[in-house]
Formats: C-alpha cells, sequence, structure tokens
C-alpha cells in the first residue's frame, strides 16, 4: 500500500477555502496561504472565514512543501495574481503533477487597461490553464467550474460542478478527490468552454444584480439570463470554443446561480453600482476581488477585437465605467432587435 | 551544442558502432524467431484484452474479414500473394462454422485470430543481411553522387547556431554529432517529410553517411513488387506496409511490430504524414498511430529497468527539400481530384514494374538537381529539448524526468487516452518543427511569390478556375515579380533571425540570380515547365505544378509581402 498523498490547495480565500474543505471530507489537504498573519491566525483558530477548519486541513510552509508533498493541486488564486503566484511555484513542478485550478478569469499579456482592441492579438488573452501549461513543466491540467457560491459549499449544501481536462486522467482524478454525498462532479473533456463559461458569467451576473438593484424581478432576471447565455456563446465561439460546456452545469448552472445569488460578489457590485454608488467605493469596500470588473474589461477589448455582437456586455459596460445611467441602459437593451429564438443553437 | 563540427571531406563518418553484427537491426534479425514470436503474442494479448469476450471478438473478426474482402475485389496489387482469395475464404468458412455450432466447434474465436495475426506478421517482417548492406553501401554513393555532382552552391556556414554544414555534395544541416551521440545511448527514430518515393532511399543512405547504424523502416507494400528494390529493401531492414489494410488487427500487429523492434533497440524511420503529401504542403496532420509506438516503448522501458537504466528514445523531425519531385504531376493531380471529397486516398501503384522504376530512376539520375536535407531538434518522446547527455528539458529549460510523464500518484500507470494525447504533442512539436527547419530553395521561393502573384491579379476566381485558365493566358512583368521575390526574400531573412525557418545559401544571391537558379533547378525535370520567362515577362507552362511547388512555403503568412 503506497501512503496516501495530500492534496494540495493554493490559495485560503473564500473558494479555496471552500474547496478544501471539501476535500478534505475524502482525505488530507496541504493548504498554503501566502498571506502569513493569516495563515498563522488559521493555524491558531482552526477557523476560515468564520467557519471551522477541517481537522484533516493542514497548513503549507511553503509552495515547495506543497510540490513535494502532493500529486494533485488544486490552485484557487484571482486570476491577477495567478501568473505571479505559478511563476513562483513552477520551478518546483514536475510532470507527475496533476494541476485543477479554480478561477473564473482570464490573464492578459498586456495592460488591460490601456489595450487598444485593434492591435490586440488574441493569442496574448490566456485561460489560467493556458498560464499553468506556459508557467510550468505540468501537462495534466484541468479546470472545475460550476455553480458553487463559496459560502454555500461553507455550509456544507448540497451542490454539483464540472471538471474538464483533456486528460481522462485528470477527469477521473479530480472526481474522486473532490466527490461526496453532497457533491456531485460531472466530468468533460472541453476545457476551454468550461474556463471561457465560468469567466463570462461574471459579467452577466454583474447585469443581473444590476436590474435587482433597480426593482426588477424574475421576468427580467430570465430574459437576462436566457440572452446573457446566448452572448456568452458567441464569444466563446468566436475563442475557438464548443457551445456544449455553456449549456451544462458549469455554464447555465454558474449562470442562473451567480445571477440569483447576493451572495455571489459580481451580483453584488452590480446591485450597488444600480443603487448610485461609485466603483472604487464599492471595490474598496469589498475587500475581494470582483472578477467581473476583469471580465468586464477583457470581453469588451475581446468582442471590439473580434466583431462579435455583445449588446449586454457593451451596455454594463457603459453602466460601469461610463455612468451610463441604468434606467437608459435598460431602454437600450429593450430597444436592441430581437432574433429568432434559441437560434445559438444553430452555432 | 555538440563538442565538434564535421568538414565535407569528413563523409562518409566512421560508423558509431563498427562491427554490423553489433547493430540492433542485425540483432533483430538474429533472434527474429523470438522477435516475431514476441509480436504475435503480444498483439494478440492485447486485442483480446480489448475484445474481451467471444462474441465481441467474433464480431471483430467478422469486420476484419468483410474489410478484406472488400479490399481483395476493389484494390487488388500485383505485390498480394497468390493465395490471397483462399486464405480469407478459408476464414469466412470458419468463422461460419464457430458461429453455427459454437460450444462444439473444434476451432474457436482465438485460433481464428492467431491464424490471421501470423499472416499479417509473417508478410510485415523484414530483415537485415550484413552482406547485402555491404553491396548496398559500396553502389549507394555513386547512384547519388551522380544526383547531387552538380548540385550548385556550397552548403558552408548558413547561420551561426548549431546548423553544420556537411558534405561539399550533401547540403546537410542539423546536429549530426548530436544524433550520433545519442545513437550510442538510446534508440533514435528519425521522422521525416515525405515528399517522393525517393524519401526513404535518401534517408537511409543520409543515415549511413553519418555513420550510424541502419535503420528500420516501413515502406510501401508496392514497392516490394519491383524485383531489384523487392530484394534490397527486404534485406536492408525495411518491414511492409500495407495502407490499404484499415483493419484493427492489421493497424495493431503493424504497431506492435514497430513497438517490438524498438523496444529491442532498432532506430526507425517513421513517415508521420503517413503518404507523401498530395498538394506539396508540408505536413500539418500527422498520422499518430505509429508515432504512439515511440511513445509506448519508452513507458514500456520505465517499467521493465530502473529508473538509471531505461533507454532512452530519441525523436528527430528531418526536412527533405527537393528542387523537384518526380512524381509531382501524379501527385498534386490526385489533390486535386480528392479536395472536397471525403474518400481515402487511392493509393496508387505508380512503379509496378521494374522498368517503370528504372526509367524513374534514369530521369532522377540525368536530371542531376539539388536538394536539402535538415534535421530539426532531438526530441524525446513528448517533444522536450533533448542535450548531449540525453537529459531533456521543457519548454523553459527546466531539466525533467521523462518518466514522471507517466506517473499518476506516484506510480507508473497505464493509460491509453493519455498517452494518445501525449502522441498529440509530439506530434505537435514535430510540425513545428518541420516548419523552422525547413530549408527554403532558390526554386520554392520563385513559385510561391509567382504564384501568389497570378492569384492576387485574378482575385476574383477560384483556385479550380484559376487552376484551369490556359498557361498561355497568364504572365506578369519580370520586373513585378523581381519586387515581389524581393519583398519575400526579405521576410525571409527577418524569419530565419527568429529561428521561424532556414534559408538556402543561395537565397543570400542578387535577385536575378535567384531567380535564374530556381529555374534552371525546378525546370530539369519537368516536361511542361513550371517557371518560364519570356522576355520581360514571366509565366508557367503548368499552373498545378506552379502551385504544387507553391504550397511548399503556405503557412508561413508570407502572403501579406506579395
Amino acid at each position: 500500500m503506497s501512503k496516501v498523498n495530500p492534496v494540495g490547495v493554493i490559495g485560503a480565500g473564500s473558494f479555496g477555502a471552500a474547496i478544501a474543505n471539501l476535500l478534505a471530507e475524502n482525505g488530507p489537504v496541504l493548504l498554503y496561504e501566502r498571506n502569513v498573519e493569516t495563515k498563522e491566525q488559521m493555524k491558531r483558530e482552526r477557523k476560515v472565514r468564520g467557519f471551522d477548519l477541517h481537522s484533516n486541513i493542514q497548513l503549507a510552509d511553503s509552495l515547495e512543501q506543497v510540490a513535494s508533498s502532493c500529486y494533485l493541486i488544486f490552485p484557487a488564486v484571482p486570476s491577477q495574481f495567478f501568473k505571479s503566484m505559478i511563476i513562483d511555484f513552477s520551478p518546483y513542478l514536475r510532470p507527475d503533477h496533476i494541476m485543477i485550478h479554480t478561477t473564473k478569469g482570464l490573464h492578459c499579456e498586456f495592460d488591460i487597461d490601456t489595450a487598444d482592441a485593434k492591435t490586440i492579438r488574441l493569442k496574448d488573452i490566456k485561460t489560467m490553464s493556458e498560464l499553468i501549461l506556459q508557467e510550468t513543466g505540468i501537462v495534466r491540467v484541468g479546470s472545475i467550474a460550476g455553480p458553487n457560491l463559496a459560502l454555500e459549499l461553507m455550509e456544507k449544501q448540497p451542490a454539483a460542478t464540472v471538471v474538464a481536462s483533456r486528460f481522462d486522467e485528470v477527469i477521473r482524478e479530480g472526481i474522486a478527490a473532490l466527490k461526496s454525498e453532497r457533491f456531485r462532479v460531472y466530468g468533460t473533456r472541453e476545457i476551454l468552454g468550461i474556463e471561457l463559461t465560468g469567466v463570462l458569467k461574471n459579467y452577466v451576473a454583474l447585469a443581473s444584480g444590476a436590474m435587482s438593484g433597480l426593482g426588477y424581478g424574475e421576468n427580467v432576471r430570465a430574459m437576462l439570463i436566457t440572452r446573457g447565455m446566448a452572448e456568452m456563446i458567441y464569444i466563446g465561439h468566436a475563442l475557438g470554443a464548443n457551445k456544449r460546456s455553456f449549456l451544462g452545469m458549469a455554464g447555465v448552472g454558474d449562470l442562473i446561480a451567480t445571477c440569483s445569488s447576493p451572495k455571489s460578489r459580481n451580483y453584488a457590485v452590480g446591485y450597488r453600482i444600480a443603487k448610485g454608488e461609485k466603483l472604487p467605493e464599492i471595490l474598496a469596500s469589498l475587500g475581494e476581488v470582483a472578477e467581473g470588473i476583469r471580465t468586464l474589461k477583457i470581453g469588451k477589448l475581446i468582442v471590439d477585437h473580434t466583431g462579435v455582437s455583445a449588446p449586454l456586455l457593451q451596455i454594463i459596460y457603459k453602466v460601469v465605467f461610463e455612468e451610463l445611467p441604468m434606467e437608459q441602459a435598460v431602454k437600450l437593451l429593450m430597444r436592441y432587435p430581437v432574433t429568432a429564438d434559441a437560434e445559438y443553437l444553430d452555432l | 551544442m555538440s563538442g565538434r563540427e564535421y568538414k565535407p571531406s569528413d563523409y562518409p563518418l566512421p560508423y558509431v558502432t563498427e562491427n554490423l553484427r553489433d547493430w540492433p537491426i542485425y540483432k533483430l534479425t538474429e533472434h527474429k524467431e523470438d522477435f516475431v514470436a514476441e509480436v504475435k503474442l503480444r498483439v494478440k494479448e492485447k486485442i483480446k484484452a480489448r475484445f474481451n469476450s467471444e462474441k465481441l471478438l467474433r464480431e471483430e473478426l467478422a469486420k476484419v474479414l468483410y474489410q478484406e474482402r472488400i479490399r481483395l475485389t476493389e484494390k487488388p496489387w500485383k505485390a498480394d500473394p497468390k493465395d490471397e482469395r483462399t486464405f480469407w475464404n478459408s476464414i469466412k468458412s470458419k468463422l461460419i462454422q464457430i458461429e453455427q455450432i459454437e460450444d462444439n466447434s473444434p476451432i474457436n474465436e482465438e485460433h481464428l485470430l492467431e491464424e490471421i495475426i501470423d499472416r499479417y506478421t509473417n508478410e510485415i517482417v523484414g530483415e537485415f543481411d550484413p552482406g547485402a548492406f555491404s553491396f548496398a553501401r559500396a553502389i549507394l554513393p555513386q547512384f547519388f553522387g551522380r544526383i547531387l555532382a552538380a548540385a550548385p552552391g556550397k552548403w558552408f556556414k548558413t547561420i551561426a547556431g548549431n546548423v553544420r554544414t556537411i558534405h561539399e555534395k550533401i547540403p546537410l544541416t542539423g546536429d549530426i554529432e548530436k544524433i550520433r551521440n545519442l545513437s550510442a545511448k538510446g534508440t533514435v527514430i528519425v521522422v521525416p517529410t515525405h515528399f517522393s518515393n525517393m524519401d526513404s532511399i535518401m534517408v537511409g543512405w543520409l543515415l549511413n553517411e553519418m555513420g550510424l547504424p541502419a535503420f528500420t523502416y516501413g515502406a510501401g507494400l508496392n514497392l516490394f513488387s519491383i524485383g531489384l528494390l523487392s530484394y534490397f529493401m527486404s534485406r536492408l531492414g525495411a518491414y511492409k506496409v500495407d495502407r490499404r489494410k484499415k483493419n484493427t488487427v492489421y493497424l495493431e500487429t503493424l504497431k506492435m511490430y514497430s513497438t517490438v523492434a524498438i523496444q529491442r533497440g532498432a532506430h526507425s524511420i517513421f513517415f508521420p504524414g503517413g503518404t507523401r503529401s498530395r498538394s506539396g504542403h508540408i505536413d500539418r496532420k500527422l498520422k499518430l498511430g505509429l508515432l504512439g509506438t515511440a511513445l509506448e516503448t519508452q513507458k514500456l522501458h520505465y517499467k521493465n529497468f530502473t529508473e538509471e537504466t531505461a533507454p532512452k528514445i530519441y525523436v528527430v523531425p528531418c526536412i527533405i527539400n527537393y528542387h523537384f519531385v518526380l512524381e509531382a504531376q501524379s501527385l498534386i493531380n490526385d489533390y486535386l481530384k480528392e479536395t472536397g471529397k471525403e474518400r481515402f486516398y487511392k493509393e496508387n501503384d505508380e512503379y509496378s514494374t521494374s522498368f517503370k522504376l528504372i526509367r524513374f530512376m534514369l530521369k532522377f539520375f540525368s536530371a542531376s538537381s539539388s536538394l536539402s536535407v535538415s534535421f530539426g531538434e532531438v526530441m524525446d518522446v513528448l517533444g522536450n529539448k533533448v542535450d548531449e547527455e540525453g537529459n531533456s528539458y521543457n519548454h523553459l529549460g527546466q531539466k525533467i524526468n521523462v518518466k514522471n510523464y507517466f506517473v499518476t500518484n506516484g506510480e507508473l500507470k497505464d493509460d491509453e487516452q493519455r498517452d494518445a494525447e501525449y502522441t498529440k504533442i509530439l506530434g505537435e512539436r514535430i510540425v513545428d518543427n518541420y516548419y523552422r527547419y525547413n530549408v527554403v530553395l532558390t526554386s520554392h521561393l520563385i513559385c510561391f511569390t509567382l504564384f501568389e502573384l497570378i492569384k492576387k491579379k485574378y482575385k476574383g476566381y477560384d483556385l479550380f478556375t484559376l487552376l484551369r485558365t490556359p498557361a498561355e493566358d497568364v504572365s506578369l512583368p519580370y520586373a513585378e515579380v523581381v519586387d515581389a521575390v524581393s519583398r519575400v526574400k526579405e521576410r525571409l531573412k527577418e524569419m530565419q533571425e527568429q529561428g521561424e525557418v532556414l534559408i538556402s545559401p543561395e537565397l543570400r544571391w542578387n535577385i536575378d540570380k535567384i531567380i535564374e537558379h530556381g529555374m534552371k533547378n525546378i525546370n530539369l525535370y519537368h516536361t511542361a515547365s513550371p517557371l518560364t520567362k519570356n522576355g520581360e515577362f514571366m509565366g508557367s507552362e503548368d499552373l498545378k505544378l506552379l502551385y504544387y511547388y507553391h504550397n511548399r512555403l503556405d503557412g508561413y503568412g508570407l502572403e501579406k509581402y506579395i
């Protein structure tokens, strides 16, 4: 019998903590947190974000320790910090490591605040799995995405997710590590689609929050989710992803969850904008990263570069960054010419 | 970088392993019975594991029988043995017998499988005869010497770095010393581009010039119907590949043959493009089946040996460029006929008689022209670069242990799907090398430029209409061609600096001379000249051929510079 190696988790943010607790139900977990104070506090109190840290979780002292103790590693680090983390990690990583990331964000090789949509190259926009392949010697890479609000996972509510990888082996390892009586895990080889759907849903969630902020109800939300998904499919298609992933657990599933829940950060940002708060104040008070803001900026560059029609993205962008009043935005969206219903299925 | 460079006068290089009887390929022949028995046994086990019930296996055998009977009626070849029909008829009646009386039958599915595997293995197997080898070695240099003798231009230093110059007459570039060293440490698999039936002979001869032990390679079964060629090929390590047979049992037998040969250390040549490039394009889509055996064997070595003693497999891309391809005409016609139709290529039996072959060779001799052969990076089975000692380094320059690719949770594990993905990665690296180590010849540059200019002039035409335009109607002012060639050439120089392509030394000449050189070389062979010049105009007598040679430089984004 070989000894059971712990599963590594990088980052003790809300999702990292939730995933570590899930993994800990099936075996030992080694959790790495870059912030020393946070780490020491977790060690002392055995608490993470107000919840109990599972007894199977140990805190790692270094990335090197994670690499030498674990074969399976889940990074849960926001996209803007992902590259520097992976570069630090890289010297210790080997081809027998399997890495399944949980980050619903994109990395850009250019400055997203100053880039010109005409001159960017799409290959400079990378998913986290592409970044792992680029910066490490790991080949067996995967991604998870799904309707997984961290808070609900921490509360031990039932949920489901999707593990995606071009390697069946990675899918199998991911499922074995994660699945439990309260966590269903699906598998797919369509990793690009799974990563993109997880990212693109962020701005739709933001729009949904904004609609609620205006006091609109469920009809508006359902319309928004349905057309938002169509738009995500078109953008994904332009980037080479199959529509299939957008219709699954990580696509429409995640979209419904984040568009309906005040617990979603992206939703909360939209909600507060509609209530008249300014973006900088919101971001300052949030404390954590709202991937939706980055997604909006990157998404805008992508649609302007490729010419994909994405009215929702364009208008929400104007609301968030150009102070277009929400009422005006709603009018513009309602006036937009209608297509045949569910026309994206023919794509 | 290797320790030493070779001067033209150094060739042929001394053998890395002096005694022919110490060569892995000779040992394969020496233990032929044992080798063949291992192939048969392992392929049987593999197929049984895949079709793991009597019913599944029976269904698969019925499928094999069905496919073979179709082949017999639709694609008969001269090379086929006389008893083909008898053999498959007997398989058929036995299969019916098994189906009808099942448990009471004296024979079962496994017996039939064995019979079929026996037949396939015996057909495929090749050998190595030192006598025939020594004889061939004595005559081949004269044979090739003739072709290369008139090669204009010398291949002295091209680019700084690991490009080496060789033999005045052999335009060979690449890290020859590294390939030699590693051939003694592990098993080398050379993966060349495939444009002509001459390729395997050409590569085999060059590897010999480099002092490497003989390589084994799969040659089309149809080539074995030619008496003289068959005599040599079957004694110089070639094994027979029948591309008409696409059934599981045949493909698995072929792959197992290759796997066991590599496992026993036989250096091999694979043409990963499968068949010759019909369109003249550098292969982009590789056939991964045979390539996968390299990876499979490496994994088996890690299973059977300790980490320190496991032999390593090295993959070396090889790019062959001819100013003209002997079969260009029939290849491009095939391509244009097949484009848009989802059909298998009909494997043409072009050289089915010794007479045809001799005529073909004579043309090749008399039309002496230069060619170039270039070796890409030496890689491991995942396409990582390998140093002089055989150590692997990933794209970040980190030293890595190849064994780890096959390890999951600390243990070496089999996983067909994973290995197939790995083979795809290897295939991508090989294709990348094909483009980066492709040596641009003058004739290809001119053909590319002229065809692109014509395309631009007839913008509204689709490809087929354009190619049907009477050649005499198509001509362009010479000055315009000169301008465009000059722009494309400058771009190619930049690309060479970036390591994206190699250019032949003649490309450093002035444009008039480049055009003259290109025209002279390509027109040596073809009766209708792909490139013509009448006074102040350039044109082509055969647009299809022009298109074919143009395609060699397609995929580099050079159109923008026209």
